[in-house]
C-alpha cells in the first residue's frame, strides 16, 4: 500500500476523492445515537412517502361516527378520534404535511437567510449595515404574527405556509451566519486565497462554507421541530392547514377537547412530533461532527 | 545594477487607516526597490507597518497613495482579472501556519487549490503530480498528502504554505513573518529552506521580520521601519558594521550574543513608550525616545538622506553620532 503511494502520486489523491464521503460515513456510523436518530427518522419518511399504501387518504379523512372515541385496540393502533377516524392513519399521513413543511421551510430558510449572512458578513460596510437593519426589522414582529398576516395576504395552502414560515426564519439564519462568517473571514486563509488570486464565490464556496456549516447544521435541524410546532400553531388558528387534511398539530389542537377522557389523542401525535424532532436534533448533531476533520478519531 | 530592472518597486507608497481617532500612518512615504534574486529584509518593531507595507504591496490591502511597480509595470490601477494574473507572479507566506491554512482542508487540497482555480494544467493528474512534486520540494512526506493541517507541526504547516506560495511559480514572495511562530529548532530549517529555494528557482524575496539575527542571515539589504517610515536603509553587512540611525544602533545592540564574555557588553537601551502612529506630528518619530536628540529633531520633518554607498538614514545627526 506504501509503495503504491510513493510511485504514483496522484493516484492517492484519486482514491481520496471517493474516501471522502466514505470517510465522513465512517465517522457518522459510530455515532450510535446519531444512527439511531437516522433510523427513526428513516422509518417515519417511509411511512410518509408509502401513506397511500398504508391506508388510503380516504380512509384517513372519511367520517364514521358510531367508532369515534375508541381506545387504541389492534383493529386501531392508535384508537379512533372524535369523528372515528382511525388515529394512526390519520398520523401517518399527517406526517406527510408535517415533516415536508418542517424540511422543506428549514431547508428554504437556511438557504436563504445563509446565503444573505453570508454575503453581508463578507461584503460588510454599507451592504451589510442595509441587510442586517432591514432583517431587524422582521425580526422586531413576532413570528406568529408575521406568518399570519404573510398567510392571510397571501391565502392559505401548504406552499403559502412555507413560503412565510421561511420568511420569519431568515432572520435567524442571516444572523448565525453572519456570525460565524465574521469570524472566518479575518483569517489569514481567506487572504491567502484572494493572494492566490482566487475569486469571491471560490473564497465563499470552499473556504467559508465548509467553516460555518456547524452551526447551521445545529440550528436547521433545531428548526425542524419549530416549523412543524409553528405549522401546528397556525392550524389552530384556523389558517394552517384547513381540515379535514390531517397534520400533527392539527390534531393535537383536535384532541385538545377529548383530553380528559381519551388522553392517547393527544399523546401519539405529540410522540410523533417528539420522536421527529428528537431523531433530526441528533442526526445534526451527528452529520455536525462526521463533517468537522478535527474530530477524526 | 542600473541596467537592471528591479523587480518590485514603491515610491512614496502610503497606507493611512481611518480610525475612531484619527488618521493611522501605517505606512508612510516608503519607497524601495529589490532586484532579481536578492532579498530585503524589514525589520522594525510590533506595529510598525511591517506587515502592512507587504500586504499593501501585493495589493490585499489597497494603498492610499504612492506607485507600486512590478517588473515596470504600475499594478496600483490594475483592474481585478489583471491583478488576478500578476498574483501568480507574487506570493505571501504568512506569520502563523495555525491561522494561514483551512483546517477543512487536507494538505494537498491546500497546495493544489490555485493550481486548480487557475487552471494552471490540463488535467487533475497532472496538477496532483505536480502537488506531490511540491511536497517534496518543500520537504513533507508525501504519506502526508490526505492529512488535515491540524495534524501537523507548526514547521509542517508553514511547509505547506510555503508549497503553496511556490505552486503558482512567483519571482517575487513577501515571507511575512514567517518563523516567528515556530520553535526555534525549526526556525532554522524554514529558513534554509527558503534559501535553497531561492538558489533554485531565483526567487526575490521581501522578509518581513523583528528577528535582526534571522533578517542578517538571509538579506542582502535591510530596511529599518520606525512607525511607518524608514528611517535606515543599507545593504545586510553595511548596515551591521556601521549603523547609523540611533534606533538601529539600539536594535543592534540588543542582539543576544550566546557568548559569556560578552555578558557585561553594554546595552543601548530605548526608554519610553512608542508615540502612537495616529495623526502624528512633525519631526523625527523617534526623536521622544532617542538620547541624541536636539530640537532639529522635532521641528520638520527628517528626509531620509544618502550617507553612503546605498546606505540611507533618516536622521539629521547621523554624521555626528
Amino acid at each position: 500500500m506504501e509503495t503504491t503511494k510513493i510511485n504514483a502520486p496522484f493516484e492517492v489523491i484519486t482514491i481520496k476523492k471517493q474516501s471522502q464521503m466514505k470517510e465522513i460515513w465512517r465517522r457518522f456510523k459510530k455515532n450510535k445515537l446519531a444512527m439511531t436518530g437516522l433510523i427513526v427518522l428513516t422509518v417515519m419518511v417511509l411511512a410518509a412517502v408509502f401513506a397511500e399504501q398504508i391506508g388510503t387518504y380516504e380512509t384517513a379523512i372519511t367520517l364514521n361516527v358510531k367508532n369515534k372515541l375508541q381506545n387504541p385496540s389492534w383493529h386501531h393502533v392508535f384508537g379512533t378520534d372524535g369523528y372515528g377516524r382511525d388515529l394512526f392513519l390519520r398520523c401517518v399521513h399527517g406526517g406527510r404535511v408535517s415533516l415536508f413543511i418542517g424540511f422543506v421551510a428549514s431547508i428554504a430558510g437556511m438557504l436563504c437567510g445563509g446565503l444573505l449572512g453570508m454575503i453581508s458578513a463578507y461584503y460588510g460596510n454599507k451592504f451589510d449595515n442595509i441587510v442586517m437593519r432591514t432583517l431587524d426589522v422582521f425580526s422586531a414582529i413576532p413570528t406568529i404574527l408575521l406568518a399570519l398576516t404573510l398567510v392571510a395576504a397571501l391565502g392559505q395552502g401548504i406552499f403559502n405556509i412555507i413560503v412565510a414560515l421561511v420568511i420569519s426564519r431568515i432572520p435567524a439564519f442571516a444572523r448565525i451566519v453572519r456570525a460565524s462568517t465574521l469570524g472566518v473571514v479575518d483569517q489569514e486563509y481567506i487572504e491567502a486565497a484572494r493572494a492566490g488570486g482566487t475569486s469571491d464565490l471560490h473564497i465563499m464556496v470552499k473556504h467559508i462554507i465548509p467553516n460555518v456549516v456547524s452551526p447551521l447544521i445545529v440550528q436547521t435541524t433545531m428548526n425542524v421541530s419549530s416549523m412543524i410546532l409553528q405549522t401546528a400553531s397556525l392550524s389552530f388558528l384556523g389558517l394552517g392547514i384547513s381540515a379535514p387534511r390531517p397534520e400533527w398539530g392539527a390534531l393535537i389542537s383536535e384532541a385538545k377537547e377529548f383530553m380528559r377522557i381519551k388522553p392517547f389523542m393527544i399523546i401519539f401525535p405529540g410522540l410523533c412530533i417528539i420522536l421527529a424532532s428528537a431523531s433530526i436534533n441528533l442526526l445534526g448533531d451527528g452529520l455536525r461532527d462526521a463533517l468537522d476533520p478535527r474530530l477524526k478519531s | 545594477m542600473e541596467k537592471l530592472q528591479p523587480i518590485l518597486e514603491t515610491k512614496n507608497l502610503k497606507k493611512y487607516f481611518n480610525v475612531n481617532a484619527g488618521i493611522l500612518h501605517a505606512v508612510d512615504d516608503i519607497s524601495v526597490s529589490i532586484m532579481p534574486r536578492k532579498t530585503l529584509g524589514v525589520v522594525g518593531e510590533s506595529g510598525c507597518g511591517k506587515s502592512t507595507l507587504g500586504r499593501t504591496i501585493l495589493r490585499l490591502i489597497e494603498p492610499t497613495s504612492g506607485e507600486i511597480f512590478f517588473k515596470g509595470e504600475k499594478i496600483v490601477q490594475s483592474k481585478s482579472a489583471r491583478m488576478r494574473e500578476m498574483r501568480m507572479k507574487m506570493q505571501i507566506i504568512f506569520q502563523d501556519p495555525y491561522s494561514s491554512i483551512n483546517p477543512r482542508m487536507t494538505v494537498s487540497e491546500i497546495i493544489a487549490e490555485y493550481m486548480l482555480f487557475h487552471k494552471l494544467y490540463r488535467s487533475k493528474a497532472e496538477v496532483w503530480n505536480r502537488t506531490a512534486q511540491l511536497m517534496n520540494t518543500v520537504g513533507l512526506a508525501r504519506r502526508l498528502a490526505n492529512a488535515y493541517p491540524h495534524e501537523l507541526d507548526g514547521g509542517r504547516r508553514q511547509r505547506i504554505g510555503i508549497a503553496r506560495a511556490l505552486s503558482v511559480n512567483p519571482e517575487f514572495i513577501v515571507c511575512d513573518e514567517p518563523v516567528s511562530a515556530l520553535d526555534v529548532s525549526i526556525q532554522a530549517q524554514i529558513l534554509n529552506l527558503l534559501l535553497e529555494l531561492q538558489k533554485e528557482f531565483g526567487l526575490t524575496y521581501m522578509f518581513i521580520t523583528h528577528d535582526l539575527s534571522v533578517v542578517k542571515h538571509i538579506s542582502d539589504e535591510i530596511m529599518v521601519m520606525y512607525l511607518g517610515q524608514c528611517v535606515e536603509k543599507a545593504p545586510a553587512d553595511d548596515l551591521f558594521r556601521n549603523p547609523r540611525h540611533p534606533y538601529t544602533k539600539a536594535l543592534l545592540s540588543a542582539i543576544p550574543v550566546p557568548d559569556i564574555r560578552t555578558r557585561d557588553k553594554e546595552i543601548i537601551t530605548i526608554k519610553g513608550e512608542v508615540k502612537s502612529p495616529i495623526n502624528p506630528t512633525a519631526g523625527c518619530r523617534f526623536a521622544g525616545r532617542c538620547e541624541f536628540a536636539d530640537n532639529r529633531c522635532t521641528q520638520t520633518d527628517v528626509p531620509l538622506t544618502i550617507i553612503g554607498q546605498n546606505h540611507l538614514c533618516a536622521c539629521v545627526r547621523a554624521k555626528e553620532i
